[in-house]
């Protein structure tokens, strides 16, 4: 469809006193075109549009997954390396995967919006008054 | 038996508990998702009270492989 389109235009370029006398002509004709372009289109972007969307629900589930993990393992390597150079033995590596765990939660709820990025003046809004203030 | 074999026969087992926390995993999000075709317009309301299942549910998961990562490096 689109060559033909390329093709008329092409055609009706070099001549352009002809242009102006099949202007009419070549008007509807292109109307036409256009509608017939149109009806094919249509039935052409709803799977689209589904596909899309079918790919921002995996896009979203990766990425709260990963949110997640990444912040459980930071906090285990935290640990692991407070123990290594500080020598609290095992207690670093459980404060700091359990405080990488709590971390990862708030993640998960912020990038879902259940939880609003705390502004500096205002730190003390609990997530279940938000639904009512939406 | 010696105790460095001791030591990762352990971790190994204690990771078992993970698999635990994704069948209770699991349970949520279908329960969540087949209750959420049934009713998509309550769905979003109860976004918080899932994220919140979730995170509970996990914990104990993540308390398995605290005790398996403990075993393995800090033990």
């Amino acid at each position: 469809m689109v060559e033909s389109d390329k093709q008329g235009s092409s055609g009706e370029s070099p001549a352009g006193n002809r242009q102006t006398e099949q202007g009419g002509e070549s008007l509807e004709a292109r109307r036409r075109r256009l509608a017939a372009d149109l009806a094919t289109r249509g039935g052409k972007v709803e799977p689209r549009e589904e596909g899309r969307e079918r790919r921002q629900g995996y896009a979203l589930a990766v990425k709260l997954s990963s949110e997640f993990i990444a912040a459980v393992l930071v906090g285990a390597f935290l640990g692991y390396l407070l123990d290594r150079f500080a020598g609290t033995a095992p207690w670093g590596m459980i404060v700091l995967l359990l405080l990488g765990f709590c971390a990862g939660v708030l993640n998960v709820l912020r990038s879902t919006g259940a939880v609003s990025t705390p502004a500096p003046g205002q730190r003390n809004s609990s997530w279940k008054a938000k639904p009512d203030d939406e | 038996m010696e105790a460095e074999a001791a030591k990762y026969i352990g971790a190994g087992i204690a990771c078992l508990g993970m698999g635990g926390a994704g069948i209770g995993l699991g349970t949520i999000f279908g329960n969540y998702l087949s209750g959420a075709l049934r009713n998509p317009s309550a769905a979003d309301g109860q976004f918080g009270r899932l994220i919140f299942g979730f995170a509970v549910t996990e914990a104990l998961g993540i308390f398995s492989l605290l005790v398996a990562l403990l075993l393995l490096f800090a033990v």
